[in-house]
């Protein structure tokens, strides 16, 4: 497009026409309530990687579309909020020249929706940088397939111009020219119904007008494909690597993977400035998922802790578990009363925790189930947490009191007395 | 946008390729604090987010200085090409 307002009578009903008037040549060329008139708001067929949306809010908002996809890919990794409104504005909004989108709405109801959404968008980003609900890997993995297609089609994209042109042959394309072109012989700068990409403010220019401007051509950038000298250097490292790990040298497992992540960054900023780093991005994300993966399952703490002391001192303060079960028997311990007072955490991720306590002892049970069942001393219930005090069988005065503190976020607990309770 | 010139395998700068870039060796210097011990437990959380500050910052200020530099270069002949956005001069 041209950064010229149209001539006086040119159609001016593409969404992104300079609107009410002639723009400024400088500063904001929409004004705040056109900006909050979100029924206006179209995505572009023009400029699109994937499906038009951050070219359309560019347009909308009159800023460099760049800005708006690195916004965008990074909110995608703070609570999904950018996929949020990616996938949404996808649903909610139309193409450029249409009415209605997949999800068919009026203007107003595609206002209120899309308040919605950004109000949704907004508690996604706050609940993951405030510490709400914790990074949503699932939302990150589908963010990232979006990423590489984005990329993919953002490499592959026709470089044909933004529009059609709609002046004589010797008219200024849509796409970007060199000058704001404002002769009466350029007609207007774009068609109704393709509406064109945002462009920086132009400077006025002293080029005739009636000087026909290229087509845009889109540059073959020259130099050496980064993505094989990236494979090589993996290559190389993997198998330093793993000759380290064979011959003794602790290699952690989640390294192989750190090293693919590390060379993929490295070639894709030597690749901002230098050579062809097409590839690099997908291989780079596909290497960062693998080394959080790798990082997961390295710390997960899987198995079974099976255990009967017969002692109070091999009765452990507390039991941990990420995966698996514990099963805790305490009524082989010959000295009891040495357990008075004191506290046994028992922590299990996903799994079951099952102890069964002496008959002869005072039990206290604080236990906190995210979700599944439990059976405290023949009580059962479900998910939240309790605090069940049973006490011992045997009378006396000198009845030692035990504290367990078991938490489960999913799977089972099970709190036995000795003989059943 | 306007063809620009290239020498070599030299070309004018992609934003997006280094953003990603940063970002990848942001999370990749993140993996090696973990790895190393130096963060632990709910730090993580907090560390985990950095690298995409970085890289959405490099790409920003990387914009910025394309958006100047091509203006200044316009403001200086005027029959030059119209800044181009996401790519730097060079």
């Amino acid at each position: 497009m041209t950064t010229t307002p149209p001539p006086p009578g040119a159609p001016t009903d593409a969404p992104d026409a300079p609107r009410d008037g002639p723009a400024p040549a400088n500063g904001p060329r929409v004004t705040g309530p056109e900006m909050r008139n979100l029924a206006a708001l179209r995505r572009s067929r023009s400029d699109k990687k994937v499906a038009g949306v951050a070219g359309g809010i560019s347009r909308h908002l009159d800023i460099d579309p760049i800005i708006t996809r690195v916004v965008l890919v990074v909110l995608f990794f703070f609570g999904g909020a950018g996929l949020i409104v990616y996938v949404a504005c996808w649903l909610i909004v139309p193409l450029d020249g249409e009415e209605s989108a997949t999800v068919r709405l009026d203007d107003r109801g595609r206002n209120v929706a899309l308040a919605i959404v950004g109000g949704l968008s907004v508690l996604a980003l706050l609940g993951d940088s405030l510490g709400g609900w914790g990074f949503p890997w699932p939302l990150a993995v589908v963010g990232a397939i979006v990423l590489v297609v984005m990329f993919s089609r953002g490499r592959f994209a026709d470089p044909s111009p933004t529009g059609p042109p709609t002046g004589p042959s010797t008219g200024p394309s849509t796409g970007p020219s060199t000058g704001p072109s404002t002769g009466p012989s350029t007609g207007p700068s774009t068609a109704p119904g393709a509406p064109t990409a945002w462009q920086p403010v132009a400077q006025p220019s002293d080029q005739p007008s009636d000087q026909p401007v290229a087509a845009p051509v889109k540059e073959r950038r020259a130099g050496p494909r980064l993505f094989s000298y990236a494979v090589a250097i993996i290559a190389i490292g993997i198998g330093v690597l793993a000759s380290l790990d064979l011959a003794g040298v602790p290699v952690a497992d989640s390294a192989y993977p750190a090293l693919a992540l590390v060379a993929s960054g490295a070639m894709l900023t030597v690749g901002a400035f230098w050579g062809r780093p097409g590839g690099l991005i997908a291989l780079g994300l596909v290497s960062a998922l693998a080394t959080a993966a790798t990082l997961a399952i390295g710390d997960l703490d899987a198995g079974q802790i099976d255990r009967a002391p017969s002692t109070s001192s091999g009765v452990a303060s507390d039991y941990d578990l990420d995966i698996g079960e514990i099963k805790l028997d305490l009524t082989e311990v010959v000295d009891p009363s040495e357990l008075d007072g004191r506290t046994v955490e028992l922590d299990v991720g996903l799994g079951r925790i099952e102890v069964t306590v002496p008959d002869d002892v005072d039990v206290i049970v604080r236990s906190d189930l995210g979700a599944g069942d439990s059976t405290i001393f023949g009580d059962q219930s479900s998910g939240g947490t309790d605090t069940v005090t049973s006490s011992a069988r045997t009378s006396g005065a000198d009845v030692p009191t035990l504290t367990l503190d078991v938490h489960v976020d999913l799977g089972e607990i099970e709190i036995n007395r000795e003989g059943g309770n | 946008m306007a063809a620009q010139s290239t020498t070599g395998a030299r070309h004018p700068l992609s934003i997006g390729h280094l953003v990603m870039g940063v970002a990848l060796l942001g999370l990749g210097v993140v993996w090696g604090l973990i790895e190393g011990g130096v963060v632990e437990g709910d730090d993580i959380r907090f560390l985990l987010p950095a690298p995409w500050i970085l890289a959405g910052v490099a790409g920003l200020a990387a914009l910025v200085t394309s958006d100047r530099r091509a203006l200044a270069a316009q403001r200086r002949a005027p029959s030059a090409p119209d800044p181009t956005s996401g790519t730097l001069e060079e």
